[in-house]
């Protein structure tokens, strides 16, 4: 590790930032013709709340702000002309350094992980790196935020134990399951398939998958496959060029190249047309998309998250959607319950939808009588949350800020027929919700051995310890020792 | 009196900022009488703070 004297590494970045003649190059660097007269570079930088680094081509180290200091523990007297992994010392830099694939058209990498700072603390981290440019658009340089965000993480673990996560509300142990898995689940970078009735909340899981996945900071971008006729969408979706057909006035990006760095998700997958599924599958498999009217391919770095409330296994086998497209975005399978089988739901969701929204009314909230909440408890719900929430919203407006009687609610929750008209398109109920509530039917059965017992029991424990081994070992009531001894005989990792 | 051995955690080249994440060692062993000094380089599976640890421990022959 040896340390350069950068003395012409500012003039490196650009015209526009220079060190001021006859300074020694830790000194302030200034940035001229911004102002009337020159201002002190380095003010500028200390004067932001989160770490700054400025990096030349060989990703050296040119100039930190006072919070990347404090955070790292290294002066900018030290670092000046040092690799920047050896400074950060963040596993982002031994394993994917954002700036090692930026190039002249990449737009900011945001990744998150973690680094180790002098006092040999392990801080969790988000770093931003942006590419710098001179006024020809030739990259000279790479300017780096790292934000710390211990704080975002203890928010997180509070967030886990409450009886929501980002909204969902639930305390059913279908709903815990699914609590559980989500931030494991959103910290991986695999496609997701998210199955289950209309209402159940397809879109906020997948929106709070974005939100807990270190594409947090990207962009969001959802498009309905069933709302739009097949040319429209997929122009949408892989975007266009101008004179690519009539009316194409002027170049478009697709959604997925709007999603890079970010999310993209497709909800409605099961009503995409079989020659989009193509075009998707190709995008799948080379992460690049060819707009229309482009023979010049665009890549893109987007995570799918698509969502269905059709069943696919289904629709492969009568020939309407890809077999190879399914396997793709079956990676990882995430089925919610409908709201009937949830118990003990419905009456939380009721309070929460009667308290959030009497506040947007502006009202207080009421309370219900008996005998409609019997008959609110009791109700099938077809439409699952979505229509519970509507129900509420009908009654407190129909009851006008009073008690919320039988006569508030619609009519329809009244009238004697066949509740459970739900749809017939039902997913089969799958894989990681389902496994834990299969567990305990397990134990039971007389043609399981002890091992296979034994082996679910770790399993369900690793599941509820959320992958932590001291509090499954804990919940299991052995030593970690004995744990890690029966996850290795069974092949557990 | 057993050689004095330095062991230099490697990220490509150069020396790896993280030992929890360095895959490469290097163990350099003090010239003895005869003024030779031992170079090894040795490849670990997997980047691992305990497999490191072990490795760099007494009685696994490399100290």
């Amino acid at each position: 590790m040896e340390k350069e004297t950068p003395p012409d590494t500012i003039s490196n970045i650009g015209d526009s930032i220079r060190t001021p003649a006859g300074r020694e190059f830790s000194n302030p660097a200034r940035i001229n013709n911004l102002f009337n007269i020159p201002i002190d570079f380095s003010d500028l930088l200390d004067e932001i709340a989160i770490g700054v680094l400025v990096l030349s081509l060989e990703r050296k180290i040119i100039a930190i702000n006072q919070t990347l200091e404090t955070l790292t523990g290294f002066s900018q007297e030290e670092v000046s002309g040092l690799q920047c992994a050896q400074i950060l010392r963040s596993n982002i830099c031994l394993q994917d350094c954002p700036a090692l694939g930026i190039n002249e058209n990449s737009s900011p990498k945001c990744i998150e992980g973690n680094l180790i700072n002098q006092e040999r603390q392990l801080i969790p981290i988000r770093i931003t790196s942006a590419p710098l440019k001179d006024i020809n658009g030739k990259i000279t340089g790479f300017l780096e935020t790292v934000e710390d965000i211990r704080l975002l993480r203890k928010l997180d673990e509070t967030v886990s134990h409450a009886y929501n996560f980002n909204n969902i509300v639930g305390r059913s142990p279908q709903m815990e399951k699914i609590f559980q898995i989500l931030p494991s689940l959103a910290q991986s970078d695999s496609s997701v398939l998210i199955t289950g009735e209309t209402g159940t909340g397809k879109d906020m899981v997948a929106e709070t998958i974005h939100h807990a996945s270190n594409r947090a900071k990207g962009p969001f971008a959802k498009i309905n496959c069933g709302a739009l006729p097949d040319t429209l969408l997929e122009s949408e979706l892989f975007g266009h060029r101008k004179g690519a057909f009539t009316g194409a006035v002027e170049n478009k990006p697709g959604r997925i190249q709007l999603a890079n760095n970010g999310t993209l998700y497709l909800t409605e997958i099961g009503d995409l047309p079989l020659a989009l599924q193509v075009k998707l599958l190709t995008f799948l498999d080379d992460k690049e998309v060819f707009p229309l009217g482009s023979i010049k391919a665009v890549s893109a770095d987007v995570r799918i998250i698509a969502a269905t409330h059709r069943n696919l296994e289904q629709m492969v086998n009568e020939g309407r959607f890809r077999k190879d497209l399914l396997f793709r975005l079956n990676v990882i399978r995430l089925h919610l319950p409908p709201l009937r089988d949830r118990h003990g739901d419905i009456h939380l969701l009721l309070d929460h939808f009667l308290n959030t929204l009497s506040t947007q009314l502006g009202k207080k909230a009421p309370t219900l009588s008996r005998k409609a909440l019997k008959i609110l408890l009791t109700y099938h719900y077809p439409g699952n949350v979505r229509e519970l929430k509507n129900i509420v919203e009908y009654a407190l407006n129909i009851s006008g800020g009073r008690q919320i009687k039988t006569k508030h609610l619609p009519s329809y929750l009244m009238e004697p027929g066949p509740f459970g008209a739900t749809d017939t398109e039902q997913p089969p109920a799958t894989p990681l919700a389902a496994n834990s509530e299969q567990i305990s039917f397990i134990r039971s059965g007389p043609d399981q051995n002890w091992s296979d017992i034994e082996k679910r029991m770790i399993m369900e424990a690793l599941v509820k310890a959320g992958g932590r081994k001291n509090k499954a070992a804990v919940r299991l009531g052995w030593a970690r020792s004995t744990l890690w001894r029966k996850m290795n005989q069974y092949g557990i990792r | 009196m057993t050689p004095k051995k330095i062991l230099i955690p490697l990220h490509e080249d150069d020396v790896a900022p993280r030992f929890d994440l360095a895959t490469e060692v290097l163990i350099v062993t003090e010239p003895g009488a005869e003024g030779l000094a031992d170079r090894r380089m040795v490849v670990l599976p997997r980047a691992s703070a305990e497999q490191l640890c072990h490795l760099i421990s007494p009685g696994n022959g490399l100290t």
